[in-house]
């Protein structure tokens, strides 16, 4: 992994906006994503007996509907997609596709990349923020830092990392 | 099938045609670690998921109506329907979701095609009625501007539609012609051999990033500052400064 520190001097950390289209952007990536995944353990859950697995589940949980079923079934898939997106593109290169477009970038305080672990925290604090109707999210908009609930659970913060515009030289 | 000389044909980047290169040299596999992954074999890999869906969807949906048509004609032979609605049992949410997702496509699709008639009826009304005043000499310098416009939007976007053109067709011949199971795995093993990927994602995004794109950002960075200047007036609090200077290396 690369420990190298970011000099962030001088970077205004990203604001509202620019995180929540970032965040739409990726959530539509993810969605596509779940999408093709949904359609592959369609096709397996098929190959391997589909009935009888949802029998097993409906005996495991009670859940009676068959969608119900289904959507219990591929719901563990689901969250590791999310979750493996996030950490991978976070710890690999601050970014998701998503913020690599609005130029954004995900550090430590001290410039230094996100390991694994804070990583896994920082998309747990993502539920913590999410919660509670949206209001760790929401927090961006009034922190002078610009951190939301999340930022502060793993000690992160989003940075402007394209420095060409005039505005974030201050 | 493929030819030995039609194995050689390398699909190099380009936005009119395909060229013709030497082949590459012969790697083994224990040389995989030491070869960097390029920008180059990024696109070529794109190419090959743009045939893919191209060639893959055409493919699927001539299947789909053959198969159809071969199970309507056996049915009409046979004088039996294969599965009747009384065998699909199970949760009616399940087929009211199917009904309602069919549905949808079909009214979707109408009303598209309807919306697109009643806009093309509308507009050329309007461009009858507004005529004589558009053709105007008062409007003249609004005209010349809008068709200034015009054009520098056309010349904004026909680049990516020309390589977009260029590519898929590139994409379509690079599956149809060179993709067979011996290049889908030898180019797995390039994929996962490579400790390269950060470089080249990191290398992607920066090619991404165009003028183009450095404009969305900077208007989204406005956006940002400007949000920011409206939060302090509610809360009346004084303009944030740049952050401390962190402990960097």
């Amino acid at each position: 992994m690369n420990e190298k520190s970011l000099d962030t001097t001088g970077r205004k950390p990203a604001g509202f906006f620019s995180r929540t289209i970032s965040f739409v952007l990726d959530l539509f990536l993810i969605t596509f994503l779940g999408l093709m995944s949904g359609v592959v353990i369609f096709i397996v859950l098929r190959f391997f007996r589909y009935k009888q697995i949802l029998e097993y589940v409906k005996s495991l949980l009670g859940v009676e509907d068959q969608l119900g079923q289904f959507i219990v079934l591929i719901s563990p898939m689901l969250f590791l997609i999310v979750l493996t997106y996030f950490v991978f593109f976070w710890t690999l290169v601050g970014y998701t596709p998503g913020k690599a477009l609005l130029g954004l970038r995900i550090v430590r305080q001290d410039g230094r990349p996100l390991s694994v672990g804070r990583a896994i925290l920082r998309y747990l604090g993502y539920w913590v923020s999410a919660i509670p109707l949206f209001l760790g999210f929401i927090w961006i908009l009034f922190d002078r830092q610009h951190e939301g609930w999340h930022d502060k659970l793993a000690n992160t913060h989003v940075i402007y990392i394209f420095s060409e515009h005039p505005k974030l030289k201050e | 099938m493929n030819t030995e000389d039609d194995e050689n044909v390398d699909f190099s980047h380009s936005n009119t045609d395909l060229i013709l290169t030497q082949p590459a040299p012969q790697t083994s596999s224990a040389d995989y670690g030491e070869i960097e992954f390029t920008a180059e074999d990024y696109r070529t890999a794109l190419r090959m998921l743009v045939g893919a869906a191209l060639e893959g969807n055409d493919e699927l949906r001539y299947r789909l109506k053959m198969w159809l048509v071969a199970i309507q004609k056996r049915e009409q032979e046979s004088g039996t329907t294969y599965l009747g609605v009384e065998g699909t049992g199970g949760s009616p949410l399940l087929y009211t979701t199917f009904g309602f997702l069919i549905k949808t496509a079909n009214y979707v699709s109408r009303g598209v095609s309807t919306a697109g008639r009643v806009s093309a009826r509308t507009s050329s009304f309007a461009n009858r009625l507004t005529k004589p005043i558009r053709h105007s000499w008062v409007l003249r310098p609004v005209r010349q501007r809008y068709h200034k416009l015009v054009a520098r939007w056309d010349n904004l976007v026909s680049p990516f539609e020309e390589t977009g053109r260029s590519e898929a067709r590139s994409s379509r011949l690079l599956v149809r012609q060179e993709v067979n199971d011996e290049m889908v795995e030898e180019f797995l093993v390039y994929v996962v051999e490579r400790s390269k990927m950060r470089e080249l994602i990191v290398e992607t995004s920066a090619e991404v990033g165009g003028d183009a794109l450095d404009d969305v950002r900077g208007r989204s960075a406005s956006v940002d500052s400007s949000l920011d200047d409206m939060i302090n007036k509610i809360l009346r609090r004084k303009k944030r400064g740049t952050p401390p200077p962190s402990s960097i290396s």
